[in-house]
């Protein structure tokens, strides 16, 4: 058995109006540092996490942005986005505040069946 | 086979939490190993110590310190989710509060991850 597993998080949830998507940040970002090959994917909602120019002060949220500024910290593997997400929301790739790979949904199973542990939220 | 469980919600308003606990007898019953049952976002709730369900419903949490105790089980709840939601110092039996180092750990150890609740 190999000691370091792929690890694949898929986020789906907006930013802010719960929890979801710092606390699956948070371990990522923890499974990455005990040396599983973490990679990522933005989709769905999941894409207004790495927009560009945040400001939850109004709603009293802990603004996310600065979680990504600590991504070079940590040997995060892949950063996926999912192409059709970001074309409905009226997002390029531009709006983004990180460097991502985007991909086509159908290339999502081939890459899911990689993986040693999925966490879906 | 070696599994570990990830429990996302929190007892009763979803179905979550029983359903995994149900899965993690299943497991042990047909002779896997539990490594360890994994408590996240407000599935540290289900290591409330002072929850008391009417008596003609289940009692979801003590199911999980049953289920610990009679397999000599680690009950994991985050410690930081834990901190965050007030959940502790005191905690129903058989649960510990511990980091997402815990949950590496059993990661690297289990041949199945099993995710219950969270969406």
């Amino acid at each position: 058995m190999s000691q370091n597993k792929t690890c694949f998080f898929i986020n789906r949830r907006s930013p802010y109006g719960s929890s979801y998507a710092q606390e699956a940040l948070d371990m990522a970002f923890a499974l990455s540092a005990f040396e599983h090959k973490v990679s990522l994917i933005f989709m769905d909602d999941g894409v207004l996490q790495i927009m560009r120019d945040q400001d939850p002060s109004g709603i009293g949220m802990k603004n996310i942005s600065p979680t990504f500024r600590a991504w070079q910290d940590y040997e995060i593997e892949n950063i996926y986005v999912e192409k059709e997400s970001l074309e409905i929301r009226g997002m390029k790739k531009s709006d983004l505040m990180i460097e991502v790979k985007i991909i086509e949904a159908d290339q999502l199973g081939k890459l899911i069946g990689k993986q040693d542990f999925i966490f879906n939220d | 086979m070696k599994f570990t469980i990830i429990v996302n919600n929190a007892p009763y308003q979803s179905q979550s939490s029983d359903t995994a606990c149900k899965f993690a007898q299943a497991l042990i019953s047909e002779g896997h190993d539990l490594e360890q049952v994994f408590f996240y976002f407000d599935g540290v709730w289900n290591a409330l110590v002072s929850a008391e369900p009417p008596q003609d419903d289940r009692h979801v949490i003590e199911n999980w310190s049953q289920l610990a105790q009679e397999n000599n089980l680690d009950l994991i709840i985050c410690s930081t989710a834990a901190k965050r939601r007030g959940v502790g110092p005191s905690i129903a039996p058989g649960f510990k509060v511990d980091t997402l180092g815990r949950l590496s750990e059993a990661i690297t150890l289990s041949d199945r991850v099993i995710t219950f609740g969270g969406s």
